[in-house]
């Protein structure tokens, strides 16, 4: 006998550049929590089979427990929604990571304008790249992201956008209150960061703000220090900014080394010290502008 | 010894100083313009201490120093001694 597949299963299409991931939610309670999820990249939902392969795939167990499925497998034993949503956040990121390993991968924020180009805002976890992405972008700068940023070879000084939503930290949920009551918000507990995280669309916040591509202007190199008096924007040499851009990039080669090197020489380099990152507004007056845009 | 540059380290000039990069193990390397100098004459040619001699006709450098930056560059293989290059 054939066998029939039904229409029980709801699946979603994320897209960045040329690459598309989809996520499968076979229960209608769960629908709520997967708009959420990269909602800044979802370009579209239908129904699907329960046995449609997807990349990600969300299916309930027992005690309201939901078993993950990556690729087909089962991933970690069976979590709680929130676990679920944390967890396929960052799954997300890595699937899209894995379709777009042609290009060099960094991490790090970006943010444009029309007169000055792109600031590439680099730096480690924790430096304050979400927070001043999110500054610029309430002063009128558009995004490229929060936590990765693409690059041709072909095309070194061009920075390539990729699309999903933020995550804000509990210390800074006060200082932009403005996310405070947006659509697709959501909060859970980072075990990997130790605090609550907001995670929110910044298409949202500002619908059309996304810039798919920019070219690089000037690089920013982010400090966090709660210590620090006054924010300090301050210009620094070739050496000191590749022992900070080169551990974010994902994959080490020649050729990614050449291209920390040509940005080194041909872009101005400034560190960014601060306690509060809408400081940013201000101090981004003292950035020496790469007179490349046109 | 003749101290000589591996050949494996791919070498990108920055404004300051210049980075290397090993293709065999991935190792990356930010050298300072006095590491820098202290490499250009690394040609296999030189001993260690005629190096000392040309770099201290272009500036001071303590010996001490001279030696650490040397010796630092052997244990991370950027710089083959003659022994091993003859190997």
């Amino acid at each position: 006998m054939a066998h029939t597949s039904h229409v029980v299963s709801r699946l979603f299409r994320y897209s960045n550049l040329d690459a598309e991931v989809f996520l499968r939610v076979d229960d209608p309670s769960l629908l709520p929590p997967a708009r959420d999820l990269h909602s800044a990249a979802l370009d579209g939902e239908e129904d699907c089979p329960a046995d449609r392969p997807a990349d990600l795939a969300w299916t309930p167990v027992t005690d309201g427990l939901i078993q993950i499925s990556l690729r087909g497998e089962p991933w970690e034993a069976p979590m709680s929604e929130t676990d679920v949503f944390f967890q396929s956040e960052n799954l997300l990121t890595r699937l899209f990571c894995a379709e777009l390993d042609d290009r060099l991968q960094l991490h790090a924020a970006a943010v444009s304008h029309p007169d000055h180009g792109a600031i590439l805002i680099c730096g480690p976890s924790r430096a304050g790249k979400t927070s001043l992405t999110l500054s610029l972008m309430l002063a009128g700068w558009n995004w490229l992201s929060d936590e990765l940023i693409l690059i041709d070879e072909s095309a070194p000084l061009r920075l390539l956008g990729f699309r999903r939503n933020f995550n804000l930290k509990e210390s800074s949920w006060d200082l932009f209150p403005e996310t405070g009551d947006l659509p697709h918000r959501r909060e859970s507990w980072s075990g990997y960061h130790q605090a609550n995280v907001r995670f929110i669309d910044p298409e949202a916040l500002r619908p059309g703000a996304f810039a798919a591509s920019a070219s690089l202007s000037a690089i920013l190199l982010p400090e966090f220090r709660a210590d620090a008096r006054e924010p300090r924007l301050e210009r620094i040499g070739g050496i000191s900014a590749a022992q900070t851009l080169l551990p974010e990039i994902r994959a080490t080669s020649p050729a990614s080394i050449a291209i920390v090197a040509q940005w080194a020489r041909e872009f101005p380099i400034h560190r960014f010290t601060h306690s509060d990152p809408r400081d940013i507004r201000d101090a981004i007056a003292g950035i020496e502008w790469e007179n490349k845009v046109g | 010894m003749k101290p000589q540059l591996n050949e494996a380290f791919d070498w990108e000039p920055m404004p300051d100083g210049c980075l290397l990069f090993s293709q065999e193990t991935g190792q990356v390397l930010t050298v300072n313009p006095t590491a820098e100098l202290i490499l250009s004459f690394c040609d296999g040619e030189l001993t260690v201490d005629e190096i000392y001699d040309q770099i201290s006709q272009d500036i001071e450098l303590p010996r001490e120093s001279f030696e650490e930056t040397i010796g630092r560059f052997i244990e991370e293989k950027v710089l083959l001694t003659e022994t091993v290059a003859a190997a």
